[in-house]
């Protein structure tokens, strides 16, 4: 629970690993690891919507535009609503617009 | 705490399928003594069970407007009844069983149970049943689009009433249903009599079986609906990024979650065991880790049950984002449309 704005929520994600050892407990180190490791890919991905992510400790995340807004997400889902209300776009990995910058991308490398 | 979980088993079909015949037939299993059902509406069938709840559907729209991510408040406030009579020591119960009204939309019953800050950490959705009416199943199929998002949701299919059902009408209805989920076990009742065993067995391959599809009846038409409906598998050779994986996946199911009936299999992540990934429109239900493959080939296979999009789209935007991720998995078209885009 959050004592600022007494909201309930979790900010894990369904992506984000969640094995647990033998005693039920979240590995936090790969739960690290899997959220950097997203938050590179997911930049990669925002850079055609002219959108940047980053990582929030203690969880969440911050995107934000070019102009210098920025918008706090909850958890990793929340992402996608906050970069639409941002860049007035949809992310949608089935755009081929977005696939051909992909793509370009790899042509390039 | 975690084994005061409570199974919920979801238990959905068409109007008149046979759902109430069935549940009644379970109660008297020994190993349903102690499990509360709760239902929308009584039918024409009675009841006679000991915990046996009715609630007024009660759904909430949630801002976003999305028809699955409703919040089905009448069934949260009913379980946290439950929790509560069970706590108090005045309920014993080992199970839940709900059984939606002939019309009602599944997802929004498994997004309240997965989603609610209290309710979640009390229940787990073990199986969504689905019935099918074994002679008027064609009918349904054809011309209703919520029975066919009860198949595509299910888990397990029962068809009903074959007993008096034709069976080339039968085989027929296997092959539909194959087509729209071939995910689901497809399993036969006699005068709605299924043993509870049969249904609720481990499934002996957790990776969804590919059978070979029957080709689809020629030259029938199969209706508005199914036509649009479509189902692929994917397999990928070498490991996934599970980091990018989770990425692709939970933006394509925000963009397109509403057309994505099912995303159901097993991922080979690199790890000692495979990831079991199960989801139902917007709602992933939280994907397994598990330690080891056990008697399964290790390789990545995910099936996706889909309305309205083209699969080709799926696999090239799979292959772009594998690029500039740099996983190596390369994908293998396995179960392409399976019944022709008609």
């Amino acid at each position: 629970m959050c004592m600022a704005c007494s909201q309930m929520f979790s900010s894990i994600h369904w992506s984000d690993r969640q094995k647990t050892d033998e005693r039920g407990f979240v590995d936090q180190g790969e739960l690290l690891r899997t959220r950097l490791m997203k938050v590179k890919f997911t930049n990669q991905v925002l850079e055609y919507y002219g959108l940047k992510v980053s990582g929030r400790t203690g969880g969440g995340y911050t995107v934000s535009d070019r102009k210098g807004r920025s918008l706090l997400c909850q958890d990793f889902g929340d992402l996608w609503p906050k970069a639409q209300q941002l860049s007035g776009r949809t992310v949608d990995p089935l755009d081929p617009a977005l696939i051909a910058h992909l793509s370009g991308d790899e042509a390039r490398a | 705490m975690s084994e005061r979980v409570l199974p919920v088993t979801i238990v959905t079909g068409f109007l008149g399928s046979g759902k109430t015949t069935l549940l009644g037939y379970w109660l008297g299993h020994p190993d349903f003594q102690h499990t509360a059902v709760i239902v929308n509406e009584f039918g024409k069938v009675g009841l006679d069970h000991r915990v046996l709840r009715r609630i007024e559907e009660n759904t909430i729209l949630l801002g976003g407007g999305c028809a699955c991510c409703n919040v089905r408040a009448d069934l949260v406030k009913e379980l946290a009844n439950l929790i509560n009579a069970r706590d108090r020591g005045e309920l014993e119960v080992d199970r839940v069983v709900i059984e939606t009204s002939g019309l009602a939309d599944p997802a929004p019953i498994l997004f309240s149970i997965m989603t609610d800050s209290m309710i979640r950490h009390h229940y787990r959705v073990d199986y969504v049943v689905t019935c099918l009416d074994g002679v008027n199943g064609l009918l349904h199929l054809d011309g209703s689009a919520e029975s066919i998002k009860q198949i595509a949701v299910a888990d397990r299919v029962i068809l009903t009433k074959t007993d008096i059902a034709d069976p080339k009408v039968l085989a027929r209805l296997e092959g539909r249903i194959q087509a729209i989920n071939p995910a689901a076990t497809v399993l036969r009742a006699a005068c709605g009599q299924i043993e509870p065993e049969e249904v609720f067995a481990k499934e002996t391959a957790a990776r969804p079986e590919r059978r070979k599809l029957p080709l689809p009846d020629q030259g029938h038409d199969h209706g508005s609906h199914t036509t649009q409906v479509h189902s692929i598998s994917i397999g990928f050779t070498e490991p996934l990024n599970w980091a990018a994986f989770g990425l692709w996946l939970s933006a394509l199911l925000y963009a397109h979650g509403e057309n994505i009936f099912r995303v159901k299999g097993l991922i080979d992540t690199g790890a000692e065991g495979p990831v079991m990934l199960n989801g139902v429109q917007h709602i992933i239900h939280p994907p397994q880790h598990l330690d080891s493959w056990g008697e399964e080939e290790r390789r990545s296979e995910i099936v996706f049950i889909m309305r309205d999009i083209e699969p080709r789209r799926v696999l090239e935007s799979l292959r772009a984002f594998q690029s500039i991720i740099g996983a190596t998995a390369r994908i293998e078209e396995l179960n392409l449309d399976p019944y022709g885009s008609r």
